[in-house]
This record gives C-alpha cells, sequence and structure tokens, in this order.
C-alpha cells in the first residue's frame, strides 16, 4: 500500500471513530475493517488511544487560582461598566446638586452686592448689582491657611466636581514624616492648607489646591512613601452613593485618579486600582507581582519626573499649580503604638 | 453543521446581557468554563503554575474583549481560542520540556505489559477503571508529554475536550482538512509512542 494510501485510511479511520463520517462513508469504513484485518486492528489501537487519552481525570483549579480569577472578575466587571440606570441617577442627582449650588451662589452674591452698594455705592438712581460679576468660591482668593471655614466650604461644593480625597497614612517614624510633610506643605505657596494637630502622634491636613499641585505634592511624598507601613486613598464620590476606598495606594496612583476629568473616570480607575492592589495582597509571589504590574502599567500614565526641585531655596512652581481647578485633599497622619 | 447551531443559546444571552452591563453575566460565564479552560492549558503545559499563570492571562484577556465580541461564534469556542494561543505561544517562548515524574517513570516499566495488552486487546476495556488507574493515566499523559505543543493541543481538544473538528478549526484558525491530517498525525505519535512505553 502506499504511503500516501496509507495516511489517507488513516485519516478516514480517525473521523470514523471521531463520527465525523457520512452514513454512506462509514459503511465503506465498517465493510474495509471487515476485509482487511491489518486495518481492523489498526482501528483497535486509534479507538483504544483514544479512549486512554479521554479517560484522564481533569485537572481542578487550585482554590488560590479561583479566588484570584473571581476577584479579577468583580474589580474588572464593576470597574468598566456602570449600569445605565446608575448613570441616569447620578446625572440627575449631580444636576440637582448643581442647580443647588447656583441658586445659593447666586443668592450671596446677591446679598455680598447689596451689602457693597449700601458701602461703596452712589446716592441713588443708579444700577448696582450690574457692576458686580459672580464669584465662584474656589475661584475666591483663600487669604489664609488657616481659614477652617473657607476650606470646608470650598471641599464641600468641589466633591462632585473634580474631586474630594482622603489620604490616611500610618507609620512607625511620626515625628520625621509628619515634620517633611509639615516642610513639604510651607514651601509649596500654590496650595492652602490648614493643619490639625489636636492628639499627640497623630497629624490631619486640610489641602486645596490643584491638579498639577496634587501631583507634585505626591512626587514629593512618593520619597518617604517606603516609611508609610498602610497607606489607605478615599475617593469620595457622593453623587453617585460610595466611596472607593485603596489600600496600599502608591502616589503614582493618586495623581492619576485626581488627574481624571470625570467622576466616573475617577471612579472606575479607582475601583481597578483597589483590585489591582488587593490580588497583589492575597497573592503576593512573583508571577502575580508580575501580572499585576504589566496590568499597572496599562492603567497609569508614564510617571513624570517630580516637579518640585530638591533645592528649596528656589522654589519651583509645578506645572498647572495655578489651575482654576482645584481638588481637596485630607492627609491623616498617625503614629503607629 | 452549520456554526450558529452550535452556538450556546445560553451564553449568548449572558454575553448580550454582560454588553448591555450585567456585571453577573460574565461572572456567570467565567464560572461555568474556568475548570475547562484550566483543565485545557494544564494538559496542554502540564505545569500546574504556568496554567495558573496562563489562566489568570486569558481570564484578563477575555475581559478587555468582550466588548468586541461578535458572537459569530460561540462564546465557548472564542475563550477556548485566546487560551490555546495564549499557552502555544508561552510554551513557545519558555520551550520547556514537559514534566515527568520519576514515579511515572518506574510506573512507565512497571506498566509495559498493561499498555501494549490495553492497545492491542479485542475486549472493549473499561473507561472507569482506566481512570482510576493512577499508574495508568500518569502513563498516558506522559505520552502526551512527549508530543509537541499543536499534536498535543489538538488531541486534547479532540478527545478531552470533546470538539468536533469544525469547532477545533475556529479555535486553532485552520481549515477542516488541516484538522483531518494533523488529528490523525499526532494520534498515530501517541500510539507510537504509548506502543514504546
Amino acid at each position: 500500500m502506499k504511503f500516501e494510501d496509507n495516511q489517507k485510511i488513516e485519516e478516514l479511520l480517525n473521523a470514523y471513530i471521531d463520527d465525523e463520517l457520512s452514513t454512506e462513508e462509514s459503511v465503506q469504513i465498517q465493510r474495509l475493517v471487515r476485509e482487511n484485518s491489518e486495518i481492523a486492528v489498526q482501528l483497535r489501537k486509534l479507538e483504544r488511544c483514544k479512549m486512554l487519552v479521554s479517560s484522564l481525570p481533569p485537572a481542578e483549579p487550585p482554590a488560590k487560582v479561583v479566588a484570584g480569577v473571581k476577584e479579577l472578575i468583580r474589580s474588572r466587571s464593576k470597574g468598566n461598566v456602570i449600569s445605565e440606570v446608575e448613570r441616569r441617577q447620578g446625572a440627575r442627582h449631580l444636576f440637582i446638586r448643581q442647580a443647588i449650588a447656583a441658586s445659593i451662589i447666586f443668592g450671596a452674591v446677591g446679598i455680598m452686592g447689596g451689602v457693597i452698594y449700601k458701602i461703596v455705592g452712589p446716592e441713588k438712581n443708579e444700577s448696582p448689582i450690574a457692576a458686580i460679576e459672580p464669584v465662584s468660591p474656589i475661584k475666591s482668593d483663600i487669604s489664609s491657611s488657616q481659614n477652617t471655614e473657607l476650606l470646608e466650604t470650598a471641599a464641600v461644593e468641589n466633591a462632585g466636581g473634580v474631586g474630594l480625597y482622603s489620604l490616611q497614612l500610618q507609620t512607625a517614624d511620626f515625628g520625621a514624616v509628619d515634620a517633611y510633610i509639615n516642610k513639604m506643605l510651607e514651601e509649596s505657596p500654590w496650595l492652602k492648607y490648614q493643619s490639625i494637630k489636636d492628639q499627640p502622634g497623630k497629624s490631619a491636613y486640610r489641602i486645596l489646591c490643584s491638579r498639577g499641585g496634587l501631583e507634585a505634592m505626591m512626587s514629593d511624598l512618593a520619597g518617604v512613601w517606603s516609611k508609610f507601613d498602610s497607606a489607605k486613598f478615599v475617593v469620595h464620590t457622593d453623587n453617585i452613593g460610595q466611596n472607593i476606598a485603596i489600600d496600599s495606594v502608591r502616589p503614582a496612583q493618586i495623581s492619576d485618579i485626581a488627574k481624571q476629568n470625570t467622576i466616573d473616570s475617577r471612579v472606575k480607575l479607582a475601583k481597578n486600582f483597589a483590585a489591582l492592589n488587593s490580588v497583589r495582597q492575597i497573592m503576593p509571589d512573583e508571577k502575580t507581582l508580575a501580572f499585576t504590574d504589566r496590568w499597572l502599567a496599562e492603567l497609569t500614565t508614564i510617571p513624570k519626573p517630580a516637579l518640585t526641585s530638591g533645592d528649596k531655596n528656589t522654589i519651583a512652581v509645578p506645572k498647572g499649580a495655578n489651575d482654576k481647578i482645584q481638588v481637596n485633599l485630607n492627609i491623616i497622619v498617625t503614629g503607629q503604638k | 453543521m452549520a456554526h450558529s447551531q452550535k452556538i450556546d443559546t445560553e451564553d449568548a444571552i449572558l454575553v448580550q446581557k454582560w454588553q448591555r452591563g450585567d456585571n453577573n453575566a460574565i461572572e456567570k460565564l467565567i464560572c461555568k468554563y474556568q475548570g475547562r479552560i484550566y483543565n485545557l492549558i494544564f494538559k496542554i503545559c502540564s505545569n500546574p503554575d504556568d496554567a495558573a499563570e496562563l489562566m489568570q492571562d486569558t481570564l484578563v484577556k477575555i475581559l478587555e474583549n468582550i466588548d468586541k465580541f461578535e458572537s459569530r461564534s460561540g462564546f465557548y469556542t472564542w475563550a477556548f481560542r485566546i487560551a490555546v494561543n495564549l499557552t502555544l505561544n508561552y510554551r513557545k517562548r519558555k520551550a520547556t520540556v514537559g514534566f515527568t515524574s520519576l514515579d511515572a517513570q518506574t510506573a512507565a516499566d512497571n506498566e509495559r505489559q498493561g499498555l501494549d495488552a490495553i492497545l492491542s486487546d479485542e475486549k472493549q476495556p473499561d473507561p472507569a477503571q482506566i481512570a482510576e488507574n493512577k499508574e495508568l493515566c500518569e502513563l498516558v499523559q506522559k505520552g502526551l508529554n512527549k508530543l509537541d505543543e499543536e499534536q498535543r493541543t489538538i488531541i486534547v481538544l479532540r478527545d478531552i475536550e470533546g470538539m468536533d473538528y469544525s469547532q477545533i478549526a475556529e479555535v486553532l484558525g485552520t481549515e477542516l482538512g488541516t484538522v483531518k491530517s494533523r488529528l490523525s498525525r499526532a494520534r498515530a505519535a501517541l500510539r507510537h509512542i504509548l506502543e514504546a512505553l
């Protein structure tokens, strides 16, 4: 028998045992097998071979893999998709908040206009209100970094707009870290802040700055990040009714979240970072870390060099530090007991 | 049989639900197939650590691309195509030799007569008894590991996963005729290996 014929017969026998032949072809194979004992043996061996492989017990995925898979699904699916209903609810909620904020601003401007008009306005018969432009609280200059009330007001009004965040840091080296943060804030005139130190071993900072300023601040903080035993970042998202907490956060992740222009994109990125960091915590082995590094690279922008200079005698104003869009960040530093 | 007839209706509904924003749908889909995907990857690469990593890579790729999935094929064959491609590419990069334990080697010596007998015996052996025979299973796995990756993949898809030829062609991105000839050559090679064990 020629090699080609043998190969053709082998293919037909395989197709026969796999039930891939037409009825007519199957009948022909059965006849061939009856008439040729050599082919009958060949067929039997093929059938046994197939049966041996198909009898192999299935490999079960280890529990660790299953847990990792579930975590990945949850993070990626929830992070990627906000349902239409949620989107509409969010839009409605945002519209109501904006309408309320606008009426408060116009009301306040009206009252202020009235007061100013009484003080400096002409005696009579002139239009006083037309001379005064409405001023957004974020645009207004906060004259003192100690002005708690103004900062709080700005924070609340800003939460649904460009972002209200909290950063909770824990360190065993509280004194040195706190001094570093203090110095960093003092030497950053482009941001407004107030510090609250009402308990030993605990400091709170309320900061109002631009997104460029925040990025510069995170670049500076990256220098002492290794001193933090834990770093938790919370993205406040009042307008869709939930806050996103990211454990073991990194400075670059904070900058990337703040850079997002919409609350949806901030929430999405925050959820992705939260999931990624938790996967790294659950499976801290080398392969998982390499895998999450690839994922992180997809999520984050290319890190930029620190915008502030190490030479504090000449303070360089970071790019975008004076942007009108401001973010609110509360930093709480606690020392470990 | 036309491809459209083979598409699992339940899967198609779940994919549509996911694309409309139902987060639970993708979880159901993945949970349905994760065991089979892992088994497929493990049987091809025969290394639990590599299988775990490739399983995660497969899943990430599925989640990233499911929005682009157009349901022209079934989710099942689409997901398996991703898993097979990633596994074969990984194996090509790593180019490692399949794991064979010392126990399996000893078992090979002990079971030589058993395998010859099973392959030639006119009496049909019981698949359940074969599955319970650990040494025999190790021998068969060892035989599979001696095949090259492409041959092993096609045998796993047909004899373990139970795919028909058109599904295999879809997963491997090849023609039906190529599947027939490759499978025939792969089984002949496996038969020779098992006979020689």
